[in-house]
């Protein structure tokens, strides 16, 4: 109705309304485009004020590059095997908690359902010292299965949080049913609960992957400079002759690549998860 | 309050069914239910334990031995003989002493307060914005968002660096072609405002999609009806804002705001990055400054007692957001 009494002054608002969203999607995707751009360009459209907001020209030299750059198969490596390995162990013991979360109620639940809470909130900045110490007292450092278990710390907490979630929303009768025709509690959960819980898996699992193929200060003060993760590399990226932005660029973009993937593809599960995080309890 | 519709009925609705200890269901009668009870009244904790081993061990460990590093001299001397030196409560008089450390401490809070500030309002425009749009646009403006989002933060932090280069900069050159301005050689990284702005920024347009996308979630949950009413009512589009989606999503901008604050309180790759503190140590955030207290010059006591200070800082601001958590969702608790 308020379109029949002022048509003109609604359709001028959608016009603008049009033009706002353009002009944030630019601001969004913008310096991702630019970041996949410029590593596409050739040296010369990098290295000029002349900027050319399209590139005229593209090449591969700087994927080339960033693939030579001394140890770069070995952070890659590393951040594979880490970023993995945390993500399947956070998962199954997420699973373990998460169920005793969503179908038992015992006491010490609500407590540790606020332990969860806090402890997500603990800056891991500030572990960083006394994680360093101990593992160094123990002869530790720069070992990979020791950082995936320092990883488990600040991937779990949410991984709980968000599977919890998940299997709350699961009917329990069909388990029920399966257990009254004689199927163990267990069984019950393997051939009902868990195949319906696929879903919340791989996005809790792909959450989790990517809060660990991301972390930088725990790689950074607990494994050695020839032995790093993708992100240390990039975020400590230099050349002997200054700044190399194709390589750079090229570097952020191999980085940001499966990240990128992963998030759009489970996206509208994890804003709900997230969502239901944030405001449900 | 069930404000955002994410379709999730949530432990409540399972809480209502449950006895204490027993699994949901029929209980079996005769022996085997008692059997069954006492099995399963230990279940969900053998069930727990496996989390709370990796919580306790990784979590509660290092910030207890944090608290005790804090106590005591731990420099690279120390370090190298593996001595222990109790020194009291030495290192935080010296860190309260440093007139530097509470310029930081500020500093860290304003920043993140200015962040969280910029991040709300934006986020709440796009998401006012959304809800105007057609689908498409809407489709648009949330896949621009969904990129900035996914985009891994050492990876964006790299690529402001890069808009903002002194020689190269696309920002420049911008502002060179759409203004009279001639910022050929500007440089946004040897003061502390323009440094700053790049940080800044580079945060926030990390942190808006999150905020947005969620206020969204909760605009459509909001029936048109109260705003057609609002509208007969002669209520204009700022009037509706403030006396109908302001209240009605006021839990979900309480959990925003703390979690925004709890998020950029610990900024840390964006800054060491970017400008890694500089020019002049002016950019100094409290992580940064205790990372380089402890790896930088290898004071481990003092950094521990300045890292102590800083997890007591985001506990403030977490108490803050579970007391708003347990209201909010008391029920699911």
């Amino acid at each position: 109705m308020t379109a029949m009494r002022r048509p003109k002054r609604r359709k001028r608002g959608a016009v603008a309304a049009n033009i706002a969203a353009v002009l944030v999607f630019l601001f969004f995707a913008f310096p991702v485009y630019w970041m996949a751009s410029t590593a596409f360009k050739p040296a010369a459209q990098i290295r000029t004020f002349n900027i050319k907001l399209f590139p005229t020209a593209l090449t591969l030299d700087h994927f080339r590059d960033a693939f030579r750059t001394a140890n770069f198969w070995t952070f890659l490596r590393n951040s594979l095997i880490v970023s993995l390995s945390t993500t399947v162990l956070s998962v199954l013991v997420a699973l373990l908690a998460a169920t005793a979360l969503a179908r038992f109620r015992f006491r010490g639940r609500r407590t540790y359902l606020i332990m969860i809470l806090v402890v997500q909130m603990v800056p891991l900045e500030a572990l960083v010292i006394p994680m360093y110490l101990v593992l160094r007292d123990a002869d530790l450092l720069n070992v990979l299965p020791v950082l995936v278990a320092t990883y488990m710390a600040f991937v779990l907490p949410f991984t709980i949080w968000t599977l919890r979630g998940f299997v709350a929303t699961l009917p329990v009768d069909l388990e029920e049913a399966a257990m009254v025709d004689g199927a163990s509690r267990l069984g019950a959960f393997w051939r009902i609960t868990f195949p319906l819980m696929a879903p919340g898996l791989v996005a809790t699992g792909v959450f989790a992957f990517i809060q660990a193929w991301n972390e930088f200060i725990l790689a950074l003060t607990l494994m050695e400079q020839q032995n790093q993760t993708l992100p240390v590399w990039l975020g400590t990226f230099k050349t002997a002759t200054g700044v190399d932005w194709g390589g750079l660029m090229a570097g952020s973009t191999i980085f940001a690549i499966p990240v990128v993937a992963f998030f759009l593809v489970v996206q509208g599960r994890m804003t709900s998860g997230l969502a239901a995080g944030a405001v449900k309890g | 309050m069930d404000v955002l519709d994410t379709g999730q009925p949530d432990v409540d609705s399972a809480l209502a069914t449950t006895t204490v200890g027993a699994p949901l269901g029929g209980a079996p009668t005769g022996p085997a239910r008692r059997h069954r009870r006492r099995a399963g009244h230990l279940l969900p904790y053998w069930l727990l334990l496996p989390s709370v081993v990796v919580l306790v061990g990784l979590l509660a460990y290092p910030l207890f031995s944090l608290v005790t590093t804090s106590f005591r001299r731990l420099d690279l001397r120390q370090l190298i003989r593996r001595q222990t030196i109790w020194v009291g409560t030495a290192n935080y008089r010296a860190i309260l002493r440093d007139h530097e450390f509470w310029v930081v401490t500020l500093r860290t809070i304003v920043f993140a307060m200015v962040c969280v500030a910029a991040t709300l309002l934006a986020g709440t425009l796009v998401a006012l914005l959304m809800r105007r749009l057609g689908r498409g646009m809407r489709l648009l403006v949330s896949v621009g968002m969904l990129l900035a989002w996914a985009t891994p933060t050492v990876s964006a932090a790299t690529v402001f660096k890069w808009l903002f280069d002194e020689q190269y900069g696309v920002v420049n050159w911008l502002v060179t072609e759409l203004t009279p301005l001639d910022w050929s050689a500007h440089s946004w990284f040897d003061s502390k405002w323009p440094a700053f702005f790049v940080l800044g920024l580079c945060v926030v347009w990390q942190a808006i999609p999150f905020v947005a996308l969620t206020l969204y979630a909760g605009l459509t949950s909001i029936p048109e009806e109260i705003y057609e009413a609002a509208t007969i009512d002669g209520a204009g589009a700022w009037r509706q804002f403030w006396a109908v989606t302001r209240p009605l999503l006021r839990p979900i901008f309480l959990i925003l705001i703390s979690l925004s604050l709890i998020w950029d309180l610990k900024v840390f790759s964006q800054l060491y990055v970017i400008t890694r503190g500089g020019p002049s140590r002016s950019t100094l955030l409290l992580n940064l400054y205790t990372y380089n207290l402890g790896f930088g010059v290898s004071r481990f006591g003092v950094a521990a007692a300045a890292a102590v200070i800083m997890v007591v800082i985001t506990f403030i601001a977490t108490a803050f957001y579970i007391r708003t958590m347990i209201r909010v969702g008391e029920e699911a608790l």
